[in-house]
């Protein structure tokens, strides 16, 4: 192909972009590469049609990083939130770092390797109830429920309401997206509010966002039930710390804002590990070798961080918006206030100027500045129970099970948008 | 050789920690500390990797 026509390409696939849907991720890297060569800050029209304003999609892992870091012209006050807005995701510093104050001491090293006998025992129990089966699903029976459980006895939810959790997560975060179930309960909701579904079944961005604002109300009409009971009945949870966090030292925080930060911690905390997970293992099924070389690996404590860290690199899930506060000249492209900025770490983790070979696993990579965790003042404030519980449910699953393929009669779902799996089926190899 | 925390930039990522815990170490709020500015010859390479590994590229070497 000539530059000319190289260029070309990619402002074609530029102004088509769409990472929002699962078959998108047929030709995800491909995309990111053609945009990254040719175009790496690209202006994005079907992103600016979704009600965005001008957007713009960096490809490039130097960009990407800057934009990360410069949290001054790349604002995290995107909008589109239902209801409010969440803390501490939706907030920039000062005020950002304030929040995080709060909730960092909770989420360190210390306090995460304190719960390591915990999540060894939990994945163990799930893993041998899941192989006991006739046929499983790893997404359904491990990867969803392993995480999800962790965190909802860590913030203080009630694990009896598990099911409607998952439903309110779903409902809010996969709309859209191809996650079936999400689009499934999405369309019930809507049809009950008494909207009319479009061609496809699905709905309109505004009718979209009447229903993320009606089930975001039942959330957060949950949280200040919760919020309720643990002020008569303190607990060891998080929602009874919050409680008694104080904002800056000088005071407590408001219903509002303990409300809108039970929502971060539950939409981030839900979503994320199970995703990696899942994708992980699909590609194990799919590259046997590839499994092999983890499992002769994962008992060695002196490499098996890092190869964690390589498959999330690997298969990073995020991309982070940003909203560009002036007018600003970057890298030769000018953005103006109020445009749109997507930030794809799963493109910037395969930029072969910051990891040589990028398609490929490299289990003792050096360096590996990935940003499947982000960057900046909002890189994942659950980054080390993150880690931990895709190292242990790796480990605790290929013990009891290192050989499996996928079920030709039952293909994984995957979804689009904060990427992963909905369903992912394995028969013994 | 010498090590420091830039903590302008550092944002507790723990990629050092979990390299080397023989030099550093994280604060309450889970920040690096450089528990031995004088890294002894036989953690030299161990810094090395820990200084790679940082995405915020926050782990400062210093060579007499």
């Amino acid at each position: 192909m000539s530059d000319r026509e190289a260029l070309n390409r990619a402002v074609s696939l530029a102004r088509e972009f769409d990472n929002t849907t699962p078959e998108f991720l047929e030709h995800e890297f491909e995309t990111y590469q053609a945009l990254r060569e040719a175009l790496p800050i690209a202006r994005s029209e079907r992103r600016a049609a979704a009600g965005v304003g001008a957007a713009w999609v960096l490809t490039r892992y130097d960009d990407i990083t800057e934009a990360l870091t410069n949290p001054a012209d790349f604002s995290n006050q995107t909008a589109n939130y239902p209801v409010r807005p969440w803390i501490p995701q939706a907030v920039d510093p000062p005020a950002h770092t304030a929040y995080r104050r709060i909730l960092n001491p909770w989420f360190t090293v210390d306090a995460m390797s304190k719960l390591e006998p915990h999540l060894e025992q939990y994945a163990s129990e799930l893993v041998q109830k899941m192989v006991a089966k006739p046929a499983f699903d790893f997404v359904a029976d491990f990867a969803d429920p392993f995480p999800t459980v962790i965190f909802c006895e860590l913030i203080g939810f009630p694990l009896g309401d598990y099911a409607q959790i998952m439903d309110w997560k779903n409902m809010t975060m996969h709309a859209a997206d191809g996650h079936a179930r999400g689009a499934a309960l999405v369309r019930e909701r809507g049809l009950k509010l008494g909207l009319t579904p479009n061609a496809v079944g699905g709905f309109s961005p505004e009718d979209g966002m009447k229903i993320r604002v009606d089930v975001g109300r039942e959330v957060y009409a949950y949280f200040a039930k919760l919020l309720d009971a643990r002020r008569k009945e303190p607990r060891d949870d998080l929602i009874t710390k919050l409680l008694a966090a104080e904002f800056e030292g000088k005071r407590k925080l408001t219903q509002e804002e303990l409300e809108d930060t039970l929502f971060l911690l539950f939409m981030a905390g839900l979503d994320t590990v199970a995703s990696v997970l899942g994708l992980i293992v699909r590609h194990f099924a799919l590259d046997p070798e590839k499994r092999r070389e983890f499992v002769a690996l994962m008992e060695d404590p002196e490499r098996v961080g890092a190869a964690v860290e390589e498959l999330v690199r690997f298969h990073a899930i995020v991309t982070s918006p940003r909203r560009v506060t002036r007018d600003l000249a970057f890298h030769g492209a000018q953005l103006r206030s109020g445009d749109f900025v997507a930030l794809p770490t799963p493109a910037a983790n395969r930029d072969p100027a910051e990891f040589p070979n990028p398609d490929a696993i490299e289990y003792d990579r050096t360096p590996n500045r990935h940003l499947g965790f982000g960057l900046g003042p909002h890189r994942c404030l659950g980054i080390h129970l993150a880690r931990r519980e895709v190292r242990i449910a790796l480990q605790v699953f290929h013990r009891a099970l290192p050989e499996y393929r996928l079920d030709p009669a039952h293909p994984p779902q995957l979804f689009g948008g904060m990427k992963g799996v909905a369903s992912l089926p394995l028969l013994r190899a | 050789m010498r090590v420091a925390i830039d903590t302008a930039k550092c944002q507790g990522h723990g990629q050092c920690v979990m390299t080397c815990p023989e030099v550093f170490s994280a604060d309450d709020q889970g920040f690096a500390v450089a528990l031995q500015p004088e890294v002894p010859a036989s953690l030299v390479e161990k810094v090395e990797r820990a200084a790679l590994r940082c995405p915020e590229r926050a782990v400062r070497i210093e060579r007499a």
